[in-house]
């Protein structure tokens, strides 16, 4: 080990500042790297999961509807809505 | 014999067409180097700052090396691939490269930025200036404002191909930059020392300095990697959104309750 005690390796020979500065941000830019793209998961699947949802029940009561008006064969056009 | 590799060469091409394909196998390649770069990364920070030797000359500054070697090299493989991820796309309309190109330029960016950082709080107790204008430096700093770049272009621009055509240009005609940083050193005078590594020679330092940098830069790639599958994952889910696979893949999960 470089170092004799915790203090000396706090103050890395006058450099702390310097080394411990350094490393902050590069854990900082490490954890962004990692968290963003998992909250972004996150909040995409959220989305999109309700938008499905939306969209079948819509998709559900368009065929009921067409199917009375309409009748049957019009029933593929409702998933392009 | 020639006309069986051509052809299963194509097909190993055209899965990478495939943003199903890159999907599944996306999540295998992240395990892995997700643990790489745990064990190296750790291993890298721990050796670094309290097991290697300081310099003679520098002091316990000298750490600051194991952070801004890796992110360095990092920033300007990260560009290289996206120019080649860009070149691709052009020549080929591949989707999978457009993702690729999309999503590794705010990680390459992040690390762009921590390079400069890292180099210029070294660069106050070593050279006795947090920055100076030279060929090394500034280079570094356009690599920085190319990613800004790309990172606009693809954000300002509402239609994804028009987007992405724009963003491949970028990105390849920036690689002329790479080439200068690389050779900024030889060039030009320079305070910045020449490259640490290089593949043809022998590293000037010792081995219980290299060797904990060495496992810092396979850390670090593994980790771009881990995080550019995660940021491709996300962009395909979105622009796949109207097929089928994502609509199965959503709805197990959402029934699941694993959000």
């Amino acid at each position: 080990m470089a170092f004799s005690s915790f203090s000396d390796f706090i103050h890395m020979g006058g450099h702390g500042v310097y080394v411990w500065l350094s490393y902050s941000v590069g854990v900082a830019v490490l954890l962004y790297n990692l968290l963003w793209p998992r909250m972004h998961k996150s909040a995409i699947y959220k989305k999109l999961a309700q938008q499905f949802k939306r969209e079948s029940r819509n998709s559900r009561e368009n065929m009921n509807s067409k199917a009375v008006i309409d009748g049957p064969e019009n029933m593929n056009n409702a998933e392009s809505s | 014999m020639s006309g069986s590799a051509v052809s299963s060469f194509k097909r190993w091409f055209h899965q990478w067409g495939s943003p199903k394909w890159f999907y599944e196998r996306s999540l295998v390649w992240s395990k892995w180097l997700g643990w790489i770069a745990l064990i190296c990364i750790s291993t890298g920070l721990v050796w670094g700052l309290l097991f290697a030797p300081s310099d003679y000359q520098q002091g316990h500054s000298f750490r600051i090396i194991y952070l801004h070697v890796p992110a360095a090299v990092l920033a300007q493989s990260c560009y290289i691939m996206m120019a080649v991820a860009g070149l691709v796309s052009l020549v080929w309309k591949m989707k999978v490269a457009d993702v690729v190109l999309k999503c590794a330029a705010p990680i390459g960016a992040s690390f762009c930025f921590l390079a400069l950082f890292t180099g210029a709080v070294w660069g106050k107790p070593t050279w006795g200036t947090w920055w100076i204008w030279d060929a090394r430096l500034t280079s570094m700093l356009i690599l920085l404002f190319l990613y800004f770049g790309i990172i606009a272009l693809e954000s300002a621009i509402q239609d994804k191909t028009t987007a992405a055509r724009a963003a491949a240009l970028l990105a390849v005609v920036g690689v002329v930059n790479i080439v200068i940083i690389k050779k900024s050193v030889e060039w030009w005078n320079t305070l910045h020392q020449p490259a640490t590594f290089k593949l043809t020679e022998k590293p000037a330092m010792p081995p219980e300095m290299w060797m904990p940098l060495l496992v810092m830069v396979i850390g670090i790639y593994a980790y771009f990697g881990y995080s550019l599958f995660l940021r491709s994952r996300n962009e395909i889910l979105q622009r796949e959104r109207r097929t089928l696979w994502v609509r199965e893949l959503i709805g197990a999960s959402s029934s699941r309750g694993t959000v």
